[in-house]
């Protein structure tokens, strides 16, 4: 499938640039103001530090702007949109580049007031939902690459699910980039209204390409009293990518955020994950699964951000690494002074396939109430030569023998993952990555 | 060429220290070996030997099995050969279920997938024969398992497996007599005509309950005695400092010799 049309832009990284594009998405002017006003705040950001990913010899100047989309979509996401993939869904909304390529809704949800729109469309068709929460979870001034993104996202997935309404099947989401030099700005939007139920089953993804490419996603989620939003996000982009990621989530009262993370592609990965419990009685888990094999760096850092009594938080991180790979996680529980009552637990464990390999890990605690359980654990270790000898003396050889290792310590976060099919592709990219097959 | 497992003349030392002072010792299908010695005589090092653990270095000799020096073979490709090897301490894996474990096992010592409702009647018949309550299958390998549970779990493995030659390493160690029992009857179920084991052990009340067709006594890396089953007995009656007295070796292991033997 090729895909043509939309938003060209022809300078680099410009004020004039975000003007250009934004008349040619024929933005609102609150959407105009908004982007410009973003860039202005990325001009005037200093580059992030970070302690553990040297970014000294990074330079916004190395890449290009969005481009259309032009090569052909992958296979697996052409089966998707033609439904030949068998996955159970409630909607598909595809991107590549910076065009939106395929949305679908089931009619019955869209009946019953659902959204699942490109973002730019939807600034325009419900400025009232999009102006009121675009941007209000992380504000351009965030960070330089937030501000980035801010100014020049195109297209976008917005979803909204009305009060009381249940959406039983996961709405799929693709974001596909595969232009060699250029960049991309990922943007979503999802708002669950009260007691509304979704799952959001995203990929990131993009082909080898022979240069480099800049990846910006920016992911808001915002979960109203008694909503229960899942939210899963894959990025298995190709192995010239460097990505900045940035996703926060707002649980109002009583609402339940879950995050399923799985980290496996891109050269470099920065990426800050957060759920805001805001409302009394809120919850949020995160489920993590990072891979790095080759030279990747992945630098994670989570937050639970604890602000209101009786919030609970439960985060489970588990990485691999192989070749010369490397990994820093950080993971903070935040308990404000108001949030009495609240329970949060954080665990990180990182298993060493090489000598090479490197993983540092720093949980750490910030905590204002004084009626709280809250504890921390990390790991990181090498895998056991005498669990590889054990295994061989039953006939394993030692691939076989580490892969099984790998698959088991893998196994309490896919035990916690309730959609086969994100197993599934787990697993797969576990498969590429080592050179060995799953067993089952 | 015999279908037997035949140690000659082997020499194998632990981060140079020499442990195995030239063994020699044919394990012959359908017969119970019982191999005797105290702690640090080299038993356990030559259970770890015989199924390629890296960090036993062999110095000289050879263990000939179908017409091949299997010390040559990565542990796995022994395996493979029919060689099994009860671990004194089997290793806790989290995450693999006994059920997957076994499967996995009997998978690659057949060199193709077991298919799971064929994997599930060699469960079921299996574990009735050792006793063991089904739930067991379901459990992670080793997690939690009692010194008796795992012991079984060796012996559930040795069973699915049904390997040619068995070496049980101190399978005995750590279990109270109902437990020694249960194990005992289990090996004994697993045992036929195709199959040569060799038993190590420290005591000789494992061999009340598996009857030894030969007794070795091992000693200061060395085999310095062998018999028939009237040995273990006499050797249980008398101690091993009889041994030291009947082969001239009057002094008892220097205590780094006990050490590198411990270290396995």
């Amino acid at each position: 499938m090729t895909i043509a049309n939309s938003v060209s832009t022809t300078a680099g990284f410009a004020r004039d640039a975000v003007a250009e594009l934004s008349a040619a998405q024929q933005d609102s002017t609150w959407l105009q103001t908004t982007r410009l006003a973003a860039w202005d705040a990325f001009a005037a950001a200093e580059m992030p530090r970070y302690e553990r990913t040297d970014l000294s010899k990074f330079h916004f100047e190395s890449f290009g702007l969005p481009v259309n989309a032009h090569g052909e979509l992958p296979t697996d996401v052409v089966a998707a949109i033609e439904g030949s993939d068998g996955a159970e869904r409630a909607g598909l909304f595809v991107q590549s580049n910076n065009a939106v390529v395929h949305v679908a809704l089931d009619e019955a949800l869209a009946k019953r007031g659902v959204i699942l729109s490109s973002l730019a469309e939807a600034a325009r068709a419900h400025p009232e939902i999009v102006e009121k929460h675009l941007g209000r979870l992380i504000p351009a001034t965030e960070t330089k690459f937030v501000a980035l993104n801010a100014a020049f996202w195109t297209g976008g997935m917005f979803l909204y699910v009305p009060r009381n309404v249940i959406v039983e099947t996961p709405i799929q989401v693709v974001f596909h980039a595969d232009a060699p030099g250029g960049s991309a700005f990922p943007r979503c939007l999802v708002v669950a209204e009260e007691s509304a139920a979704c799952t959001v089953l995203e990929e990131y993804m993009s082909p080898e390409t022979d240069a480099p490419t800049l990846t910006v996603p920016v992911t808001e989620v915002v979960a109203g009293e008694n909503a229960q939003v899942k939210f899963i996000h894959i990025q298995s982009w190709g192995s010239r990518v460097q990505t900045f990621v940035t996703q926060r989530a707002e649980a109002e009262a009583n609402a339940s955020v879950g995050w399923t993370l799985g980290h496996i592609g891109a050269k470099l990965m920065r990426s800050y994950s957060e759920t805001k419990l805001q409302g009394e009685g809120a919850s949020t888990q995160f489920l993590g699964v990072q891979f790095g094999s080759d030279s990747q760096h992945h630098d994670i850092y989570t937050l639970l951000n604890h602000i209101a009594p009786l919030t609970d938080g439960d985060l489970l991180f588990r990485g691999v690494l192989q070749d010369t790979a490397r990994s820093v996680f950080e993971g903070l529980i935040k308990i404000h002074p108001g949030a009495q009552d609240s329970n949060s637990y954080l665990h990180d464990n990182t298993l060493l396939l090489s000598e090479e390999c490197r993983a540092d890990s720093i949980p750490s605690l910030e905590i204002e109430a004084n009626q709280v359980r809250a504890s921390h654990g990390a790991t990181v270790s090498q895998v056991d030569e005498d669990w590889i000898f054990y295994l061989q003396t039953r006939g394993l050889n030692r691939a076989e023998a580490i892969r099984t290792i790998v698959d088991a310590f893998f196994e309490p976060i896919m035990q916690r993952i309730t959609l086969e099919g994100v197993k599934q592709r787990l697993w797969r990219a576990f498969d590429q990555k080592m050179g060995s097959r799953h067993f089952e | 060429m015999s279908d037997d497992l035949e140690i000659r003349n082997l020499h194998v030392s632990v981060e140079g220290k020499p442990i195995l002072k030239g063994v020699d010792l044919t394990i012959e299908k359908g017969r119970v070996h019982a191999l005797m010695g105290p702690n640090g005589s080299g038993k356990s090092t030559l259970a770890y030997t015989l199924m390629g653990h890296p960090l036993y270095d062999v110095d000289e000799g050879e263990v000939w099995f179908k017409g091949e020096n299997i010390l040559e073979l990565e542990p796995d490709d022994r395996a493979k050969l029919g060689i099994f090897l009860a671990f004194q301490y089997p290793v806790t894996i989290p995450g693999v279920s006994v059920a997957n474990f076994l499967r996995l096992a009997l998978s690659a010592r057949r060199g193709q997938k077991v298919p799971i409702p064929e994997m599930r009647k060699i469960l079921v018949e299996k574990m009735k024969m050792l006793d063991m309550d089904p739930a067991f299958a379901g459990r992670y390998l080793n997690e939690g398992f009692s010194g008796g549970e795992k012991k079984r779990a060796e012996i559930l493995q040795m069973a699915v497996l049904n390997p040619e030659i068995a070496v049980l390493d101190e399978t005995d160690s750590g279990l109270d007599i109902d437990a020694l029992k249960i194990v005992a009857q289990g090996v004994n179920s697993v045992m036929n005509p195709n199959m040569g084991t060799l038993v190590i052990t420290h005591y000789q009340r494992l061999l009340n309950y598996i009857k030894p067709d030969v007794t070795h006594v091992m000693l200061n890396g060395r085999i310095v005695m062998e018999g028939g089953p009237e040995l273990a007995l006499e050797l249980e009656e008398k101690g091993y400092d009889w041994v030291r007295e009947q082969v001239g070796i009057s002094e008892p292991l220097p205590p780094e010799e006990l050490a590198a033997e411990e270290h396995a």
